[in-house]
């Protein structure tokens, strides 16, 4: 930009850059919890751990105000169409995460009645293994997430 | 703890035993379940006698017995008589029908909480055959364990002709803990059959893994 536009104090960015920093700090996960890996969550969600540094505190129970849908936990061939739904209802840009070691291949559950990873349903971005993974887990997890926010914004992901 | 067990014919004669047990106070059903006894019935070889049950000689009944009352000492449960009484022995007969029902009843006192006893009841059933009888008329919660016990053995009852699944969902091909579902066996996924896919490229890329046969 030519130094004649330049009011004093600005800095200058790019509107990509700029987009993907907001959207990477002001995460709304829609947790959608089924299983053991729950209690994890609530653990990285609650003060200890502290998801709030992330800009990912406020969990929105509606899928149309969310943009992370994170999948906490079995997916039984049962819930699978409804779990489906929800990543349907939800506004683009989005984002998924697969909790869990469960969400991620099945887990343990190689069986008749639980699915074998939820990528055979929905897209995922971001897979967490561990049974349960770690509040530590779960935070690096979550800033690889905002880093592929950031890199995905570069697109104009809607 | 159960301390008693009867064993019973299936259809109207179990009916009325579990309405006698209802009369005496046997106000809450604690289970009902099903054993599928093929896996034992059918040895590697396929021969029927090669069941558990059926492959010990009666006169070596008792021994199986002791030794198991050993073992159940030894871990803390409660002991077992070490000799069986012709009634007992008759448990142990050979039968040939694949399934077993097992309803678990107990005597709670509403107001205190005292248990004041359990009983179970036995009964083998055909396979194939709606013989049994349903039994939430005495017990309420028999609705939703017979439904489970369809949905898990595929055991039918005469008067549930419409008997829906409580588990699993209504496409689900077979009955999951029959011994003969192969333990291999994923069956499709549920939802809608001509939804778009979801709105990224990579998606396809993604091979499913289950394997369907």
């Amino acid at each position: 930009m030519a130094e004649e536009y330049q009011p004093m104090g600005t800095l200058t960015t790019q509107l990509n850059a700029a987009l993907g920093w907001a959207r990477k700090y002001s995460m709304f996960p829609y947790p959608f919890v089924t299983a053991c890996c729950g209690m994890e969550f609530m653990s990285t969600s609650a003060s200890h751990y502290d998801l709030d540094r992330f800009g990912a505190a406020f969990p929105r129970f509606s899928p149309r105000q969310a943009d992370v849908l994170m999948v906490v936990g079995t997916i039984s061939h049962k819930i699978a169409p409804v779990l489906r739904r929800i990543y349907d209802q939800m506004a683009s840009p989005k984002w998924v995460v697969a909790f869990g070691v469960c969400t991620c291949t099945g887990g343990f559950y190689n069986d008749y009645s639980t699915v074998q990873g939820i990528d055979t349903i929905i897209p995922v971005d971001l897979y967490i293994p561990g049974c349960p993974p770690r509040p530590e887990m779960v935070l690096q997890g979550l800033m690889l997430l905002q880093e592929k926010i950031q890199k995905d914004s570069k697109g104009l992901r809607r | 703890m159960i301390t008693e067990v009867r064993r019973t014919e299936p259809g109207e004669a179990l009916l009325a035993e579990l309405k006698g047990l209802k009369e005496q106070g046997y106000n809450v059903l604690i289970d009902l379940t099903a054993i599928d006894w093929s896996a034992v019935s059918r040895g590697p070889k396929g021969d029927s006698s090669d069941n558990l049950k059926r492959a010990v000689p009666a006169e070596r009944l008792n021994d199986v017995h002791t030794i198991a009352s050993a073992e159940g000492e030894e871990y803390g449960t409660p002991k077992m008589p070490e000799r069986l009484s012709p009634e007992q022995a008759k448990f142990y007969e050979p039968r040939p029908e694949r399934f077993e029902v097992v309803y678990r009843l107990a005597k709670i006192d509403p107001a205190t909480g005292v248990d004041g006893g359990r009983v179970e009841v036995r009964a083998y059933v055909p396979e194939g055959e709606a013989v049994l009888r349903t039994a939430a008329g005495l017990w309420p919660i028999a609705d939703w364990l017979e439904r489970e016990i369809w949905d898990m053995f595929g055991v039918k009852f005469a008067d549930r002709p419409d008997i829906k699944r409580l588990l699993l969902y209504e496409q689900f091909e077979g009955h999951p803990l029959r011994k003969d579902y192969p333990i291999t066996k994923r069956q499709p996924l549920i939802g809608p059959a001509n939804a778009d896919l979801p709105d990224r490229p990579t998606f396809n890329l993604i091979k499913p893994t289950v394997k369907f046969e």
